[in-house]
């Protein structure tokens, strides 16, 4: 009888570990950075960077410092990283931002920032696009064009 | 190399060492052994040249050996190396994976259809709108209901080169708007018969960029005064039915709602917000002969959801010629103030003008919504006005809700009360008595 109590212990010490152990894991945030092509001039605090992205995103600014048009591109609305961007950097829901859009569609035809799936397809339009700008996981940073730098990075 | 292994025993384990080995013993055997066979110079010399001869192939041999030992293209495969191999096999696999989905995208985006292309523009977006209302209308001596709205509107925008754009807005409206058929004009709701067809271009600008501080747009435009005339659109309105100062669609009951001319507009970032300019001149479509002028100037606190603006404007209303020479000039002034943060949406315009012609004019509204949820939004407005018509003040207090079933679809049920203010026998237009009227509206817009 003592050892039929001594392995429900353990079992229910091993169940209490693993449901610790399990949100700790799925806690650690994913990071995720803003990359612009190499030619940016754009400099300044992490503040003013996060500023002009999020105005350049919402196209309410339209060009970099140094009037190069400004090309910003979005990620698939499942995306963690479009999510992230979403909630760290522009400070919107979706909807928020859904009726941003309707809004200067209807003003004045602005659309909003065309969607890219892949990082890597990504890292090249922005690395081609003198203006461009995009938002990738960090790990998706290994082995991209020199022609892209990362502006700063975000957690999840 | 052949001729030496030619002699060496046919096992195939040998390998090209023990062949070095063995030639080099042969060649020195030779070597001792000659001697003793021959004697003299010559022969010396000879078997100098054989030794030297030896030498020769053995280096050649080392080199060769050498050369096979080096790692060359492929080598991961012959080395053993799988695990690179596979890694970027995968590595390739993936990048394929991208490039065939982006293909799919493509191809459902394209698919067999004809491609269409601009004649100059470098890009061209199309979308637009469908509207439609139902209304019901109670008043103090009747009621009538009525789908009194159907408005299809296109909107088309042209990138013709990085600093030049154009935009359209091409409206076809069947509408039928809510009158009272009694002598006062406020007891007995009826809908104006026949309903109008009309299609007029709402918006329809070229713009030039000079930077985000200075555009110049020309063309017909709408007026910058305000929030709602800039929101305009049904599918941007918690109710399509603006307030009541910029009713009639395209009247000037307080300021021209439509202007063609020119706009010139911008905006300067700094680290406290965004401070947004326009100034206009231009005509309004009832009065082409006099200009009208103004300026709106708002200011967007930061991330605080705050924008404050101000307003000023002035010009005639009529041309002189239609009212006897009279001047009908007048002069607007008016603010506005935004809150937009999360749940909260709070609109509130104020304006009062100084006519020449007719009492001064006077409007004003104050719109809180609220979000319950991504679909979800309600909202009340309270709306006053003196149109300076001395027919009486007008206020109207409305409650509606929104819904969102997807983002291109709004549903709408806006419920109204109207209160028109009575008049005295001392008014030119009086006596008017004081009268009230309900209404409902049900009201769908389709984006796409």
């Amino acid at each position: 009888m003592k050892k039929n109590y001594f392995k429900i212990s353990c079992t229910m010490a091993l169940i209490t570990g693993l449901a610790l152990i399990t949100p700790t894991s799925q806690a650690i945030a994913a990071e995720f950075a803003v990359i612009v092509n190499a030619a940016n001039s754009m400099a300044g605090s992490e503040d003013e960077m996060r500023r002009q992205v999020k105005r350049i995103f919402m196209k309410q600014q339209s060009a970099w410092p140094g009037n190069v048009a400004a090309f910003p591109l979005d990620r698939s609305p499942t995306d963690a990283a479009h999510q992230a961007f979403l909630k760290n950097i522009l400070g919107k829901t979706t909807q928020e931002m859904a009726s941003h859009w309707l809004q200067v569609k209807q003003q004045q035809g602005t659309t909003p920032p065309r969607v890219v799936g892949a990082s890597r397809i990504l890292l090249r339009l922005v690395g081609k696009k003198e203006g461009g700008m995009g938002i990738v996981n960090v790990d998706d940073l290994a082995g991209a064009p020199t022609t892209i730098k990362v502006l700063f990075r975000f957690n999840d | 190399m052949k001729k030496i292994t030619a002699i060496l025993p046919t096992k195939k384990t040998a390998t090209p060492h023990r062949a070095i080995l063995l030639s080099l013993g042969l060649l020195l055997g030779s070597s001792i052994l000659t001697p003793a066979m021959a004697a003299g110079d010559e022969r010396l010399t000879a078997l100098e040249s054989k030794l030297n001869q030896a030498m020769n192939l053995i280096i050649s041999l080392q080199k060769e050996i050498g050369a096979l030992k080096k790692p060359t293209g492929g080598s991961d495969v012959k080395s053993g190396n799988m695990g690179k191999v596979v890694q970027t096999v995968q590595e390739n696999t993936e990048r394929l994976n991208d490039v065939e989905d982006l293909v799919l995208d493509l191809e459902d985006k394209t698919g067999s259809r004809a491609l269409v292309k601009a004649f100059d523009a470098l890009s061209i977006d199309i979308g637009g709108f469908l509207h439609s209302a139902v209304t019901y209308v109670d008043g103090e001596d009747g009621s009538a209901t009525s789908f009194n709205r159907q408005t299809f509107e296109l909107l088309l925008k042209a990138e013709l080169g990085q600093s030049w754009s154009a935009f359209i807005a091409q409206a076809f409206i069947r509408e039928s708007a809510p009158i009272f058929q009694d002598a006062e004009g406020r007891t007995d709701p009826t809908f104006r018969i026949p309903g109008a067809g009309i299609s007029p271009t709402v918006i329809a600008w070229a713009n030039y960029k000079s930077s985000d501080a200075l555009n110049i747009r020309l063309g017909r435009f709408i007026t910058p005064h305000g929030i709602i005339n800039v929101d305009h659109f049904p599918a941007a309105l918690l109710d399509p039915e603006q307030p009541q100062f910029l009713r009639p669609f395209g009247g000037q009951t307080i300021f021209a709602n439509f202007m063609t001319g020119v706009n010139i507009h911008g905006q300067k970032f700094s680290e406290g917000g965004t401070l947004k300019y326009d100034l206009y001149v231009g005509n309004f479509v009832g009065n082409p002969k006099n200009l009208n002028y103004g300026g709106r100037v708002a200011y967007n606190i930061g991330n605080s959801g705050i924008t404050i603006g101000a307003n000023i404007g002035g010009g005639r209303r009529t041309s002189a010629d239609a009212i006897g020479g009279a001047s009908s000039d007048y002069l607007l002034y008016g603010g506005d103030l935004l809150y937009d943060k999360g749940k909260i949406l709070w609109k509130s315009e104020l304006f009062v003008t100084d006519e020449d012609l007719g009492e001064d004019r006077l409007a004003f509204y104050t719109q809180p919504a609220y979000r319950i949820n991504d679909k979800w939004m309600a909202f009340y407005r309270f709306d006053f006005l003196d149109d300076g018509t001395g027919t009486g003040d007008k206020t109207e207090h409305a409650f509606g809700i929104n819904y969102r079933p997807i983002q291109s679809v709004v549903l709408r049920s806006v419920f109204t009360l109207k209160e028109f203010d009575g008049v005295d026998a001392s008014s030119p237009l009086g006596p008017l008595s004081e009268a009230n009227v309900n209404s409902l509206q049900l009201s769908a817009t389709f984006s796409f």
